[in-house]
């Protein structure tokens, strides 16, 4: 936790390099909100559509960094080897 | 109050949407769509800035990201010009080499190390003399640089958040001004009812139902 002492939000950078990953969650999230304002016609349907959007967001973006960590890990080293 | 959708752009809202994200919409009378806009682009670019700190946000070393963060309007000038002014200055070593202002002008400001501090040093030119702000190594224990330079993935995702953001409003400031253009309609009944753009598509009858002129909830019988 160094250098929490004398911390300024927006000045300084938050110590969340271990955790970096999780950040997808709050990016989908907002991303889905600004996305969404714009697209749907009632917004009525608004917390449904961001709630579906997110979702989508992280699911696939989970399924790519899969299909990444196979293709490095596996694919490749078949190939080379 | 809701307006008609028209294929005439509306200039006011394009204006008040790159002035400040969601702007555009509340002008064109669409307030709470402006006041969602706002929160999502603005919480996008703040967002950014809380996780990478003010360093993610830069015109000079950062110049292609910053072309992207540009779209949020002049928020992130404001902030890039905060940035470029109090938080970054010149390196000591360099300053004192230059001979001439053209090559001081020339001399690009970096950010803070952590042994550093502020330091007002004169320069001599041979056009006269020049008082510059510069970063110096500061002694043992007296090292107060003004922000925590941000590096790694934090730098990278908050940069990335800010940018998103730009991106959004260009989309927001293309929805403001051109209201023409037809809208994502929800589904509610399978087979039975089809969206505007499934019509255009030549999938369906365009029996949708949500009528935003209405106000009342999709799909009640009216």
């Amino acid at each position: 936790m160094m250098g929490l002492l004398g911390y300024v939000p927006f000045i300084d950078p938050l110590d969340v390099h271990q955790y970096w990953y999780l950040l997808l969650i709050p990016v989908a999230l907002l991303v889905s909100i600004a996305y969404k304002a714009c697209r749907v016609e009632s917004l009525s349907d608004f917390p449904r559509e961001v709630a579906v959007m997110t979702v989508q967001i992280v699911v696939v973006m989970i399924l790519l960094g899969f299909a990444s960590f196979l293709f490095v890990e596996k694919v490749l080293p078949m190939i080379a080897g | 109050m809701k307006t008609e959708p028209t294929n005439e752009p509306r200039f006011a809202a394009l204006i008040a949407g790159a002035l400040l994200p969601g702007l555009g919409h509340v002008v064109a009378g669409e307030r709470l769509r402006g006041l969602l806009v706002g929160v999502g682009v603005l919480g996008l670019f703040f967002g950014g800035m809380l996780v990478g700190g003010i360093d993610t946000v830069d015109s000079k070393d950062n110049r292609v990201w910053f072309f992207g963060q540009a779209l949020v309007g002049p928020t992130a000038f404001g902030v890039d010009w905060v940035h470029q002014n109090k938080y970054k200055a010149y390196d000591k070593n360099q300053v004192m080499g230059a001979s001439t202002k053209t090559e001081l002008a020339s001399l690009r400001k970096r950010s803070a190390n952590p042994n550093e501090r502020f330091e007002d040093v004169t320069v001599s030119t041979n056009q006269g003399t020049v008082r510059v702000r510069v970063f110096a190594p500061a002694p043992a224990g007296q090292a107060a640089p003004p922000n925590r330079t941000s590096v790694g993935k934090v730098n990278e995702l908050g940069t990335l958040f800010s940018t998103i953001a730009g991106m959004l409003n260009l989309i927001a400031l293309i929805d403001a001004g051109f209201p023409g253009r037809p809208k994502k309609q929800v589904k509610r009944k399978v087979g039975l009812q089809t969206g505007h753009a499934d019509a255009e598509a030549g999938l369906g009858t365009p029996t949708t139902v949500d009528d935003p002129h209405k106000g009342g909830l999709p799909g009640a019988a009216t």
